[in-house]
């Protein structure tokens, strides 16, 4: 369908073709001869999203290194394609009271809506702009806490800490 | 408490707010208000106990009446009255009282296992909604403290209520719990560990998350919880209670009132008696015992086996009295080939609040459905049973669902041994005793089954069918004639 037929009435077929063609022509060129492209070779290199991104989940740090995630199941209870499965457990400490000791992310049920995140009250789980994710097996697909917060390119597998740490918390008094 | 007392008093009308009420004369006005599904916010108020007036929530204003808000928990019906709990002063009030309930409170929702029916959260929303105005440090108590009989404190989340202290002084009189400091240092504490057999309620009355129960504890939130109303098979009391439970399993036992039998109360053995119905230890399918280990088996080799051979049966006296009335008129064989066994009995004849020695959940109504059926329930009658056992003998055991002896339940088994082979209907799998059988075969658990029993006053109690854990829907009814 041709829709501006006064193109080739007017300039003639030559000129009119490069009329039409003018935005295609100029970008075929530039992605030629200029140096600046849009497409990169993923995956030597690759691309940087910003933090606002909602890529795969982390879970985040205390200071000792131990999940700050006091296991309180608001994310599971938020979460609309219900894919985060916690098991809390009584820990040790009487400051933390209550810890998950399994916590599984179903990544391919997930819609990385980041609705976890914002239930989240202990600032213990973030979406995070690593978008790589791949795997064979279903299994490879559901990741438990020692992938969401000890992987390695967490810090090297230190993991990341948490804005507000719970022995700053306690000494606010918050 | 006092609803029997005045049960016979007359009706007058009152006005809460803008509704017209009835109520009998000198009855509780916050009570009242409450039967009429009027929600006022209240703490210390328990319908239980008695009054104590030391929340300051239930507060209302009367016109003509006294000069300011009083708590409508400590006031009594009147013909003609006019309170109202929506007033400025009123609101006002309730507001103020709230913000100091919470000025020492940690906030620690998060781990807090009262969280989704704490009265807390739920005022909060109502009455509160202020930012926090304390500049000063929050005063810390001590948090984490197992008080003994299943029940853990966190003496910071409490709001003095008193409703714990109240309950071991005058329902159980056992006065474990007091208050001991003043003004922001008050707290709650045990002079020494709990030890009444009803510790679990003070979970249940605790309005906050001060007392939570450490079978429980953080197993599951509230909020993705069932109720199912169903009763309690403990004893012979029949008590009713509300079972929590979802797609995963069952959590706990909670009382549900009931002015005829339980009142508000369980004890602590009632809210043990959830453990078998899903789990580990649900028996899910037959199975067979090849020396010692139990295989799965399909149900038509399973009859296959047995078949040929006199089936006899001895029945537990905790299944309902349709589950006895479906098995006599399901089943075919001779009179002296049912017996009835019962759980020994335990402790006191009665303790003085709810607790009966007698074991069995229906011993009325077996006994009442042996006799219709012409069949001897009696001791003596289980023992002529056994007595008359032989090797061709294939004995069908009704595994009782509690068993709280299993000792006495060991010598019943080395009783059965004489038959050629041994069938357990049984819901769990996981007793010590069942090695003694060749087959297991799944009956439905007291929480998969709609019925009744009849408990000590005879009265019949509603067993209500929540979600499913077995597989087979095989009751006992199938199996009395099930070979034919």
């Amino acid at each position: 369908m041709i829709l501006k037929k006064d193109l080739y009435t007017e300039h003639g077929y030559l000129k009119g073709l490069y009329l039409a063609l003018k935005i295609t022509l100029i970008t075929m060129l530039n992605n030629i001869f200029a140096k600046k492209r849009m497409t990169i070779n993923y995956p030597e290199e690759k691309y940087f999203y910003s933090d606002r991104f909602k890529g795969k989940h982390v879970l985040t740090v205390k200071e000792d290194g131990s999940l700050r995630c006091t296991s309180c199941m608001l994310c599971a209870t938020y979460c609309p394609a219900d894919c985060i499965h916690i098991i809390a457990a009584n820990d040790n400490d009487p400051a933390v009271e209550k810890s998950p000791v399994s916590f599984q992310i179903e990544l391919l049920r997930c819609v990385f809506c980041g609705f976890c995140e914002e239930a989240c009250p202990v600032d213990a789980i973030r979406l995070t702009n690593e978008y790589e994710m791949s795997g064979h097996a279903e299994q490879e697909w559901v990741i438990d806490q020692h992938h969401l917060a000890y992987r390695k390119s967490l810090n090297g597998g230190k993991g990341i800490l948490s804005t507000v740490d719970d022995s700053n918390r306690l000494k606010l008094r918050l | 408490m006092s609803s029997e007392i005045i049960a016979d008093k007359k009706l007058v009308k009152f006005k809460w707010n803008d509704q017209v009420i009835e109520a009998p004369e000198g009855e509780n006005l916050l009570q009242a208000a409450l039967d009429n599904g009027i929600e006022v916010a209240h703490y210390c108020y328990h319908k239980g106990l008695p009054i104590a007036g030391v929340c300051r929530m239930c507060m209302v204003e009367q016109t003509p009446g006294p000069p300011r808000p009083f708590p409508s928990c400590n006031a009594i019906v009147a013909p003609e009255i006019a309170v109202r709990s929506d007033t400025p002063a009123v609101l006002e009030a309730v507001e103020w009282t709230l913000q100091f309930h919470l000025v020492n409170h940690p906030l620690d929702c998060p781990v807090c296992d009262q969280a989704g029916e704490c009265g807390l959260q739920d005022y909060y929303m109502q009455h509160g909604q202020y930012n926090s105005a304390m500049e000063d440090q929050k005063v810390h108590k001590k948090k984490v403290q197992d008080i003994g009989r299943g029940v853990m404190l966190d003496a910071e989340r409490c709001i003095l209520c008193t409703r714990c202290t109240r309950f071991t002084e005058y329902v159980t009189g056992t006065y474990e719990l007091g208050i001991v400091g003043r003004g922001d240092h008050a707290e709650i504490t045990v002079h020494k560990e709990l030890e009444n057999d009803y510790a679990g309620n003070l979970v249940d009355i605790c309005p906050v998350g001060a007392l939570t129960s450490k079978d429980f504890r953080f197993k599951q939130r509230v909020w993705f919880l069932e109720d199912v109303a169903t009763t309690c098979i403990g004893c012979e009391t029949g008590c009713a209670v509300n079972i929590s439970q979802n797609e995963v399993g069952v959590y706990r036992v909670l009382p549900k009132y009931d002015h005829e039998v339980n009142g508000h109360w369980i004890c602590d053995d009632g809210r043990s008696i959830y453990k078998h119905v899903s789990g580990a230890g649900r028996l899910i399918g037959p199975l067979e015992n090849k020396s010692n280990l139990f295989i799965p088996i399909t149900e038509s080799a399973t009859a296959n086996s047995l078949r040929g051979n006199s089936q006899k049966f001895i029945l537990s006296a905790s299944l309902t009295n349709e589950d006895y009335a479906n098995f006599f008129s399901a089943f075919k064989g001779e009179k002296d080939h049912v017996a009835l066994y019962r759980l020994p009995s335990m402790g006191k004849e009665f303790d003085g609040i709810l607790k009966r020695s007698d074991k069995n959940a229906n011993t009325r109504g077996a006994r009442e459905a042996f006799a219709k059926a012409g069949m001897d329930h009696s001791e003596t009658g289980l023992q002529d049973f056994l007595d008359n056992l032989n090797a061709q003998d294939v004995i069908y055991l009704v595994v009782p669902e509690i068993i709280y002896d299993e000792d006495h339940f060991m010598t019943l088994l080395k009783k059965i041994n004489k038959a050629g082979k041994k069938v357990a209907l049984t819901t769990t799998d996981n007793l010590q005793a069942l090695d003694a059988f060749d087959y297991l075969l799944p009956l439905p658990t007291f929480l998969e089954k709609d019925g009744h029993l009849k408990n000590f006053q005879n009265r019949d109690r509603k067993l209500s069918a929540g979600r499913s854990y077995g597989a087979s829907n095989r009751d006992i009814a199938f199996y009395a004639n099930w070979l034919n």
